[in-house]
């Protein structure tokens, strides 16, 4: 399975890369929203692991829009934020799953099997 | 019971009067030339100053109030301080001429402390004869500290010599009620003081959340310290912080409320908690990964304190990703208290500290400067039934 | 304000002067820390002599009698020009050097600092003034400390990547 990472933070990405490499195939890092969609619309991955705070447009943003251009994308957030309305918006972009920095490996990887299975 | 900001404003006026009354009477008795750096009002537990006189001895003196301000005013000297009083006042005098001359400073001071105040409310203050105390951390503070966790105003101004490395703080801790009294009736800018409160709690559960994020980032153990509320005037904030020298991150949030949030690490925490979480060889320069991972930090300790405030007010607050800083407390804050000095004359610091024992040792401050116009507007609109709804996990509404 | 003009018997011949204060001297030293975005100017008569130090953060009052002057970096230097012929300076004997204005938080695009703003308006406000401005060290990343001589009017600069300058 083709895993896309979109998150700003270096740190982060290579965290995220270190838990899915062995499990899944990562084709792609963004550091931004726009990025994400761009990477998104070049590698069609099967999952994209989307942060919420990042320059030019946030991963909200980003996730609406490719929901979008393509309904079958399945985002899971992957975010420090953990505020209700974010939530929602984060439901209403289009994102199935969501998970709060900072997370354990485990977490991680059952929401993935989650939002995957659907 | 509301609270009227705007006489907050007068009081903490009258404070820093007081403080510099108090410093030149200093500079009369001595010659040492006394600054006053700072002088805030803060909502806190009494019992969090304790950790203002922790690793040092302190001694001063206290006398309580009556009349038409109850509660007491103190003078604490640190170490130093006390060893330049009694240098220059009882050069080769015994132990007991020495204590004497350090209580005598100390009596002189808190009573020109306490004559603006009186002045200002055009009555009498009754001052109990003064009573030197001196020790470390507990042994400071009063004995009503240790009866309550209640949340009380504290006026407090640290005064500093420029020429000697001294330090000394003048307190002010009114009673409850007879503050309340005392500053008049409420008018339209008022708040509540229960809302204050709660807000004031919300925050500290904000903090401690950001502790656990630390723990579950580093495996450092990780507790939240001390959280007040300070009400400071804009110019002073970056005294407030001080000149030490810091590593961190700086944060700016938008929604209601908006305004910054500065996380800052001391040069040894930063190295404890960077070692922690990218364990590499490095060469003493921050690299970019080492960066990365302090910004990546202070991203999740921010959203762990203001995702509080938004749940509980239904709102969302956004933040903008986190930038690394490295320099002195006091040139951090410049900018942002230059933005914020534009629109306001007071700013509402909310300042936590977060610190582990043991291995790994770190200390770690977080200072939210929410803009105040916004915030008095969210005071009026917090509900205080929702007050304990900080947390929501995604699996409520996913 | 802080004032040092006839000196004061005792163990310090220091003033600090803090964020939206200025100091005037005739001896000793004027020193302020924790310059970011903010300024330190110092302005002179080595001849009188006597000195002054003003620390502002923004650099236009913009006519808000309420607010401090020394707050901003154009009433500031208005109040210490004031100040120093008061305490015996000579109008056309007055000299400046500017320290501060650095971008110490990069808050991105929207901008230009305040730092780099305090500094033209210093200029500014100086050249308004007369006042010839002998030497700078603004702008860059880091915080400054600042000690300003006030029989000599000499200014030294320590920054807080560990660089010390003379002027």
């Amino acid at each position: 399975m083709d895993v896309l990472i979109a998150d700003d933070s270096e740190f982060m990405r290579s965290l995220l890369r270190e838990i899915l490499e062995g499990e899944y195939a990562i084709v792609g890092e963004a550091e931004n929203g726009v990025e994400a969609i761009e990477l998104y619309d070049d590698h069609d991955p099967d999952l994209v692991m989307m942060d919420i705070v990042m320059p030019i447009r946030d991963g909200i943003e980003a996730t609406d829009e490719i929901t979008d251009t393509d309904p079958g994308a399945k985002v899971i957030m992957c975010t420090s934020v953990g505020q209700e309305q974010k939530m929602k918006n984060a439901i209403q972009a289009g994102a199935e799953g969501y998970i709060t920095k900072p997370f354990q490996k485990p977490s991680v990887l059952d929401e993935i099997e989650n939002v995957v299975a659907g | 019971m509301q609270i009227d900001i705007d006489a907050l404003e007068t009081y903490n006026t009258l404070a820093r009067d007081g403080a510099r009354s108090a410093a030149d009477s200093l500079s009369q008795l001595t010659g040492i030339d006394a600054h006053v750096e700072v002088t805030n009002v803060s909502l806190m537990a009494l019992s969090d100053l304790e950790y203002e006189y922790v690793g040092g001895e302190f001694c001063g003196v206290r006398i309580e109030l009556g009349g038409a301000l109850t509660g007491e005013t103190m003078v604490t000297f640190d170490a130093e301080a006390r060893r330049v009083i009694a240098d220059t006042l009882a050069p080769g005098g015994g132990d007991g001429m020495r204590r004497s001359s350090v209580e005598e400073v100390g009596n002189i001071m808190t009573s020109g402390f306490i004559d603006g105040w009186a002045e200002h409310l055009e009555a009498i203050i009754d001052i109990s004869p003064p009573a030197f105390f001196e020790g470390s951390g507990t042994d400071v503070l009063t004995a009503a500290a240790e009866e309550t966790d209640e949340q009380v105003f504290i006026f407090r101004s640290r005064v500093e010599s420029a020429a000697e490395s001294i330090e000394f703080h003048i307190l002010f801790v009114p009673e409850r009620n007879g503050l309340i009294e005392a500053l008049g009736p409420a008018d339209e800018g008022s708040v509540s003081l229960e809302k204050l409160e709660v807000f004031n709690e919300m925050t500290e559960e904000g903090a401690r959340r950001a502790a656990e994020n630390i723990t579950t980032m580093t495996g450092l153990g990780a507790e939240l310290e001390v959280n007040r509320m300070n009400f400071v005037p804009i110019d002073e904030v970056p005294a407030t912080v001080g000149d030490k020298r810091y590593i961190g991150t700086v944060m700016q949030y938008t929604g209601e409320p908006s305004g910054y949030l500065v996380i800052l690490f001391d040069q040894p925490s930063a190295e404890a908690i960077v070692e922690a979480l990218v364990p590499m060889e490095t060469d003493g320069e921050w690299s970019e990964m080492e960066q990365s991972a302090i910004e990546e930090l202070g991203n999740i300790m921010t959203s762990g304190f203001i995702d509080g405030w938004a749940n509980v007010l239904e709102s969302s607050i956004d933040h903008t990703p986190p930038t690394f800083v490295s320099d002195m407390g006091s040139s951090i804050m410049s900018p942002i208290v230059g933005r914020m000095a534009r629109t306001q004359e007071h700013a509402f610091l909310l300042d936590s500290m977060i610190h582990t024992d043991g291995e790994g040792a770190f200390r770690c401050e977080m200072f939210a400067l929410p803009d105040e116009a916004e915030l008095r507007e969210v005071l009026g609109n917090l509900l205080v039934e929702r007050a304990d709804r900080t947390r929501v996990e995604p699996d409520e509404v996913f | 304000m802080a004032r040092l003009v006839e000196g004061r018997a005792g163990v310090t011949d220091q003033l600090k002067i803090s964020v939206a204060d200025y100091g005037v001297a005739s001896e000793g030293l004027l020193t302020t820390s924790g310059l970011g975005s903010c300024l330190g100017v110092a302005v002179y008569d080595p001849d009188a002599p006597v000195a002054a130090l003003v620390h502002p953060m923004l650099p236009h009052r913009d006519g808000e009698g309420s607010r401090p002057p020394e707050r901003f970096v154009d009433s500031g230097v208005e109040l210490v020009v004031e100040e120093l012929l008061e305490a015996g300076g000579d109008r056309g004997a007055l000299e400046a050097k500017i320290t501060g204005g650095a971008a110490v938080v990069d808050f991105g695009s929207d901008g230009e600092s305040i730092g780099d703003r305090n500094v033209v308006a210093a200029r500014e406000a100086l050249e308004a003034h007369d006042v010839d401005v002998v030497a700078e060290e603004v702008g860059g990343e880091c915080g400054r400390t600042v000690r300003v001589d006030a029989k000599t009017g000499s200014v030294t600069v320590k920054r807080t990547d560990g660089v010390e300058t003379r002027l």
